[in-house]
């Protein structure tokens, strides 16, 4: 594919096509390829969101069922659109901020097709019911092998392409380099099966948070960095001590919030309060970055605002403020006693991974769609994409925070009460109060997937010559706040692969060894530990497929909120499992002693109940399982049932 | 030409292929000759040095230039690659370049670092940690039983409960105090404050329970409940004490709740009547028992 010279008189001079990088078009078949897993991913997700809301609308197709399709639709999100996404602009912004070309197209094809061939498989792996059970990284290892390489490949063409550069592209090529690394090392932390007991649940914590915070935010800001370098008519972006303090802050600290997702469980206290620690922290680095790319757009603003892809970038900078704030919540003891396991949650994965970061990547989009296919939605479409994505997120992201603090208020106010009993038929009581704001979320869910559909048919659609640009003044930088020194791209690379094991072995190894050796309580003895073959092994298998995990903890943590849920959950009751199942949500009542209660202990009841929800429970949103076998039924049924 | 590019690419210690890509992209970039690159960058002067030219990824700086301990030297000043529009970094007068090194020397290490940073940011490097600190000393292994929700172990259903050992969720209510506040404001009226009688008869001294003896609390909460008005019999307690014949007693059954007039029997009992509270807290049902209430 090469740039229709027609149109490269109007193109700005430093991206010109006779500059090495500037005819680069390596990054082409990355895009294509992200907007149709997007697709893919909006349109599952869709079909997930909508059964919150009318159950029983795909009921009986096995590949429909809510289980099943969140968990296709996330990962066809974060691997198929923002990871290969995102992958692609790397290439884009080192190959141009470097001016070379991509050193090894063909490497570079290589990894997109394994790893497209990868989030291909896992995800039809996912609609038959084949899932890890372990959030982010259900797909099975034969699909992860191939993501894998992939990556590996992805990051050796990367770490070649910035060594060759012909410049230095300062921010650019930092997190670019680094980004690429961290992608494959988290992506390996996440998928070592087989961990027992809650170091199993520290190392999923710890593996979705640098697989977001040590790949997707820093792949969006080498391409941010780049965009906005570009945007305002310079080479590269001049490296303030901002940038290099903003990259090695994150480096530092985004890995060390991992245990937020923990506080309270079953984990050591000690790391509960790594977690608290590092993401108050988080603040820094991220206001840091912020400031940096506001700087660096500083005495521009009339000349770029009418930028398209600025817009996106800009938005994505506001949401990514946002997102240590929403976190703390999570990670502070005294709030996370409220939200942990509401729709809070979700609403976190909204701002971050539908809200800010594809924001980024779809200002790359409007940015090299034109150069690198000649196609792109034109400036109306992008405004109206801009908008409507905003609402919708704003609209989607807002419910899902109040739906989060209502359910969780209510659980508090009802603990224990004779009238609203935690666990049972009472726990739908505590959800009747935020069934409006599941109706909300959806709509805004709905408005921000016509937006990014809009988006990518404006991606496909071939356009006229681009506008000229804008003549920009360049303005100097404060020669107090400029970098004074270069940063060897080996040391960088070294630097921050040394971050990543340091965390790993903090908020990972470390708890795991400290549990690993657990005497198992009575209760993982009892209850928890099934022989191969039993029908509560394979129960927990379909449990673990079925993905029953997304709307049922099996935890009970020692606050408020959980009284009445039965004997608090140390680290010595899963003691036998592997994954342990504490789950993501509460969506419906905690299953840690389910089977103690009535009529949850009855495996005759629980089979017609599991088959049919709405029969005996007319409030149910539980997906009607009666697309299973009858032997898989009475499995699940006596998995359930033993959870006393 | 080829000679040339060994000749810096000895000096420079990168391998002649990349300093002749290097030139051949500077040289389309600037719109000159390949040549013109090559004389300058072998010039002398003007050295192209680590920090601009061939970069050649991770080799580590040949010139001393790169090091910030000598902002000045030629390769600061030097301006990189880019069109005749475009800066890379922006040069930097060695002046001002002396001066801050003067500063960064003379100043304290956090202050070099924040030098020129907005100042609400350089706030928040000393608050943020401060806060993050404080959080790890103040309750490194959670907080306190009864601080944010935390609550204590039953060591033996391993159940959670409140800190002082009772059921969470159950609070258990003093009835006696109850009774008495009741007491004071509806009956003391008649019965006087100290049980001594009035319009009504004496209670104090175990009249009380001469009428409503032990175990008939049940007895005395009912007369309380109806009155002399809608009192069934002509005659009423043990004694066999005539309805009205000390003048009407109101009945309290639709102004104070069940448990109220079991708390107001309860203070009667034990204050004026002299019975244990224990006896009569059992001897009057609900009262004393625990009543489940909402948190």
């Amino acid at each position: 594919m090469t740039v229709d010279s027609a149109r490269s008189s109007t193109e700005e001079p430093i991206d010109a096509p006779t500059l090495p990088g500037a005819v680069d078009t390596t990054a082409a078949p990355y895009l294509v390829t992200a907007v149709a897993f997007l697709v893919l991913a909006l349109l599952t997700g869709l079909d997930a969101g909508i059964q919150l809301v009318l159950p029983d609308l795909f009921s009986g197709v096995s590949f429909m069922s809510y289980g099943r399709l969140f968990p296709l639709a996330t990962d066809a999100f974060l691997y198929g659109w923002l990871t290969i996404g995102l992958a692609g602009g790397l290439l884009y912004a080192v190959a141009r901020s470097g001016l070379v070309e991509v050193v090894s197209a063909r490497e570079a094809r290589a990894a997109l097709g394994l790893m497209a061939l990868g989030v291909v498989s896992g995800s039809v792996a996912l609609a038959l019911g084949l899932n890890q059970g372990v959030q982010y990284f259900e797909y099975p290892l034969w699909a992860d092998a191939l993501l894998l390489v992939g990556m590996v490949l992805f990051a050796r063409v990367v770490s070649r392409t910035v060594r060759s550069a012909t410049v230095d592209a300062g921010p650019v090529s930092w997190y670019a380099v680094a980004a690429a690394w961290w992608l494959p090392l988290a992506f390996t932390a996440g998928n070592i099966p087989g961990i027992v007991g809650v170091g199993g649940a520290a190392q999923n914590a710890f593996a979705r948070s640098v697989l977001i915070g040590l790949w997707v935010v820093p792949a969006g800001l080498a391409i941010v960095y780049h965009l906005i370098a570009r945007i305002t008519g310079r080479e590269t972006f001049p490296p303030t001590r901002l940038t290099l303090l903003g990259f090695w802050s994150l480096a530092f600290v985004w890995a060390l919030t991992a245990p937020a997702a923990l506080v309270y469980s079953a984990v050591p206290d000690w790391l509960e309060t790594v977690g608290g620690i590092f993401s108050i922290a988080l603040v820094i680095p991220v206001a840091v970055i912020v400031t940096d790319l506001v700087i660096g757009l500083r005495h521009r603003w009339e000349q770029v605002a009418g930028d398209p892809s600025l817009r996106f970038v800009m938005l994505g900078a506001a949401f990514f403020a946002a997102w240590p704030v929403a976190n703390l919540a999570l990670a502070m003891r005294s709030s996370s006693g409220i939200v942990q396991y509401t729709d809070w949650v979700a609403g976190l994965a909204v701002i971050g991974i539908y809200g800010g970061f594809t924001a980024w990547l779809m200002a790359f989009a409007h940015r090299a769609a034109p150069k690198l296919m000649g196609s792109g939605g034109g400036r109306r479409l992008a405004a109206f994409q801009y908008y409507a994505m905003l609402v919708g997120l704003l609209v989607w992201a807002g419910a899902s925070f109040f739906a989060g603090t209502t359910a969780g208020w209510t659980w508090v106010a009802t603990a224990n009460t004779a009238a609203v009993p935690q666990g049972g038929v009472g726990f739908v009581n505590t959800l009747a109060g935020v069934e409006g704001f599941y109706v909300t979320a959806y709509v805004g869910q709905v408005i921000y997937a016509l937006a990014l559909l809009a988006f990518a048919v404006g991606m496909l659609r071939k356009r006229g010559p681009l506008p000229a640009v804008v003549e920009v003044e360049v303005a100097e930088i404060d020669p107090e706040l400029a970098l004074d020194r270069e940063v060897p791209a080996g040391r960088l690379r070294a630097g921050a692969v040394a971050l990543f094991v340091a965390a790993a072995v903090v908020v990972w190894l470390v708890p795991w060894a400290e549990t690993a050796g657990v005497e198992p309580s009575l209760l993982a003895d009892t209850s928890r530990d099934y022989p191969a073959g039993s029908p509560e092994a394979s129960g927990r298998e379909i449990y673990l497929a079925e993905g029953c995990w997304y709307c049922h903890t099996q935890q009970v943590r020692p606050i408020v909120t959980d009284v009445g849920l039965g004997p608090v959950s140390t680290d010595a009751d899963f003691a036998h499992e592997a994954p342990v199942m504490f789950g993501v949500q509460r969506i419906g009542q905690d299953l840690m002693h389910v089977g103690a209660r009535e009529p949850t202990n009855d495996t005759a009841w629980l089979v017609g109940y599991l088959a049919d929800p709405r029969s005996q429970r007319s409030y149910s949103i539980m997906p009607a399982y009666d697309y299973l076998s009858a032997t898989d039924l009475d499995n699940l049924a006596a998995y359930v049932a033993g959870l006393k | 030409m080829d000679d040339l590019i060994a000749q810096i690419a000895a000096e420079q210690g990168f391998p002649a292929d990349m300093v002749r890509r290097s030139a051949q992209a500077r040289a389309q970039a600037q719109g000159v000759t390949i040549e013109d690159i090559l004389q300058q960058w072998s010039g002398g002067e003007a050295a192209p040095a680590a920090a601009s030219a061939p970069p050649a990824g991770e080799a580590e700086p040949t010139a001393p230039a790169a090091t910030p301990e000598a902002p000045d030297a030629p390769a600061e000043a030097a301006e990189p690659a880019g069109g005749p529009d475009v800066e890379v970094l922006a040069p930097r007068e060695s002046e001002e370049a002396d001066e801050s090194t003067e500063g960064i020397e003379e100043a304290a290490p956090l202050g070099t670092i924040l030098a020129g940073f907005p100042r609400w940011l350089a706030a928040a490097f000393v608050i943020v940690p401060l806060i993050a600190v404080m959080y790890a000393v103040l309750a490194p292994d959670g907080p306190d039983c009864g601080v944010s929700g935390q609550l204590a172990l039953d060591p033996v259903t391993g159940e959670a409960e409140n800190c002082d050992g009772s059921e969470y969720g159950v609070v258990v209510v003093d009835f006696f105090s109850m009774g008495e506040g009741l007491y004071d404001s509806k009956c003391a009226a008649c019965h006087g404050a100290t049980g001594g009688g009035g319009a009504g008869p004496v209670l104090a001294g175990g009249a009380v329970l001469a009428n409503f003896p032990a175990e008939q609390c049940a007895a005395h909460i009912e007369w309380v409940a109806l009155g002399s008005a809608a009192w069934p019999d002509s005659t009423y307690g043990a004694l066999g004490k005539p309805v009205g014949g000390f003048g009407q007693m109101p009945g309290f059954g639709d102004s104070l709740t069940e448990e109220e007039i079991a708390a107001v029997t309860l203070y009667e009992r034990v204050a004026f009547g002299g019975q244990s509270l224990p006896e009569a807290e059992l001897d009057c049902g609900p009262a004393g028992a625990e009543v489940a209430a909402a948190p």
